[in-house]
């Protein structure tokens, strides 16, 4: 098993708020071989948003454990000490959010480099496949040396997609990446990620299209409601 | 690991028995009741990795500049000890009692630190060469035009022109001041960058600016940095871990993501809830 989640649960404590708690997740279990592709179901609000940050520490697990199989091997990454966490996102652990956190002087071309210049990439290669990219999923050779800052919704998540998948890390985490997406824009995205599972990355990802998603997903969890226990298949 | 920071103390005044106890946090407050000394930083503990960006927010008087002065060796913690992993010759030693040509050796060579207000990092009788080149000589460089070669070359990376080299500080802006400040601290090639909270009081667009090139510099270079900075906003731009002090202690310490998006502590609570 790749990544192993037991009982996990997730709780806010708000304090500015006479300490009033809210119960975001609660009892998710579940676990995922190499190269599988678990979709996430569920209605807005449910709590899906929130497994993927758990695991990505992004979010404190309140309860529960998440246990991720390292190549050096097996770590809690609920209780991991920061500097293992930062390891593990350099390399092993990938997130690609919702919205694209842009900064107004940074191209997208920029952005979609960065991964790998980070990796050791030389500039060269790194700029002419982060150009190939960005065509491949619709962003026009003009709008590359742009920030993203006024682009469109969906234009944005498309620099996202392209940032989180140019140097895929082992275990991927899509938080709703095709959600601003027009029909034939998702199903680009979709091929793009059967490739990478194709390679051998695992993923987790929250979409609503099924029908699309049908054919690479391997398993299905479903947070049918806010601290219900999830049903798994 | 470059940094490990342990226990560290500093209390302002005559001190008594009862001043820890009756300050802090949760106590609301840093003076002591009893003999109205003030406990600026109480029991201060992290470490720091190579190549690590760590943040610390705070608001006034809750310690973090104290702290950064007391790590760069300017002033001295009542207790504590502190241990510098970068260089053969430092490691296992407590730099707080180190002899004066150690302390110098780290001030000058191996941390640096760019200050808050320009005229504690800058001499402002020497013109902006001068003034980097002080550093580079402070550990032991003396041939002229290799001096020079570093001097033009630091400027050019903060992007001060070289022509200018040879003006005074109070010729440039406030943000060229600065930049000025970051050259000189870049020299010798430090392996710990020390930031007291360095864009305050500038224009947004010079803070942009300055910004920009303290994390371009550091992708580069992959010195470590501890930046000291009431401004969350800033934090998140450059920190990958984040310290959060309220009244000399540390109340609440993780990865910057999840100090912001899921804030454990009440007062980093309130801190998140305040970002504009």
């Amino acid at each position: 098993m790749l990544l192993t989640v037991n009982n996990l649960g997730k709780e806010f404590t708000l304090h500015l708020q006479q300490k009033r708690k809210i119960k975001a997740i609660s009892k998710v279990s579940f676990a995922l071989n190499q190269g599988e592709f678990m979709c996430l179901l569920g209605p807005s609000g449910a709590g899906k948003s929130t497994i993927l940050k758990c695991i990505y520490r992004t979010y404190l697990p309140s309860q529960g454990e998440i246990i991720y199989a390292a190549p050096k091997g097996l770590i809690h990454l609920e209780k991991a000490p920061e500097e293992t966490i930062l390891e593990l996102r350099q390399k092993d652990i990938g997130y690609v959010s919702q919205f694209l956190k842009v900064l107004p002087r940074i191209s997208a071309l920029e952005i979609v480099a960065k991964p790998l210049l980070d990796l050791g990439t030389d500039k060269e290669t790194a700029y002419a496949k982060a150009q190939e990219m960005l065509l491949l999923l619709g962003i026009k050779k003009s709008l590359h040396q742009v920030s993203p800052f006024t682009f469109s919704g969906g234009e944005q998540q498309r620099v996202n997609i392209a940032k989180g998948i140019i140097a895929p890390k082992r275990l991927l985490l899509l938080d709703e990446p095709t959600a601003s997406l027009d029909r034939e824009r998702k199903k680009i995205v979709i091929h793009l990620l059967s490739q990478l599972k194709q390679q051998g990355i695992t993923m987790i990802g929250i979409f609503h299209e099924l029908d699309l998603v049908d054919k690479i997903a391997d398993k299905f969890l479903d947070l049918k409601e806010v601290s219900n226990e999830s049903n798994f298949s | 690991m470059l940094l490990k920071v342990k226990n560290i103390q500093k209390i302002y005044g005559p001190s008594c028995t009862k001043c820890l106890h009756s300050t802090g946090y949760a106590e609301g407050s840093i003076i002591c009741p009893y003999c109205q000394s003030v406990v600026a930083v109480k029991n201060v503990s992290f470490t720091l990795n190579k190549n690590q960006v760590l943040g610390i927010v705070g608001e006034s008087g809750s310690g973090k500049s104290t702290l950064l002065k007391i790590i760069y060796l300017l002033e001295q913690p009542d207790q504590g000890e502190l241990f510098f992993y970068g260089t053969p010759e430092l490691k296992d030693k407590n730099l707080f009692q180190l002899n004066y040509l150690e302390q110098n050796s780290y001030r000058n060579i191996y941390a640096s630190m760019v200050h808050q207000k320009v005229q504690d990092g800058l001499n402002f009788y020497f013109s902006a060469g001068a003034n980097v080149s002080e550093r580079i000589t402070a550990a032991g460089n003396r041939k002229f035009y290799a001096i020079q070669n570093q001097v033009f070359d630091l400027l050019t990376q903060t992007e001060i022109p070289v022509s200018r080299a040879n003006e005074l500080p109070a010729k440039f802006s406030g943000g060229q001041q600065q930049r000025i400040q970051i050259a000189k601290a870049l020299a010798n090639s430090p392996l710990l960058l020390l930031l007291d909270e360095p864009t305050v009081g500038l224009d947004v667009s010079i803070q942009a600016r300055i910004l920009d090139l303290i994390k371009r510099l550091q992708e580069e270079y992959n010195f470590s940095i501890i930046i000291v900075s009431h401004d969350l906003s800033v934090i998140r731009f450059l920190a990958d871990l984040t310290i959060v002090m309220k009244n000399g202690e540390i109340v609440e310490k993780g990865l910057t993501d999840q100090i912001i998006e899921d804030p454990q502590h009440p007062y980093t609570q309130l801190l998140v809830s305040s970002i504009l």
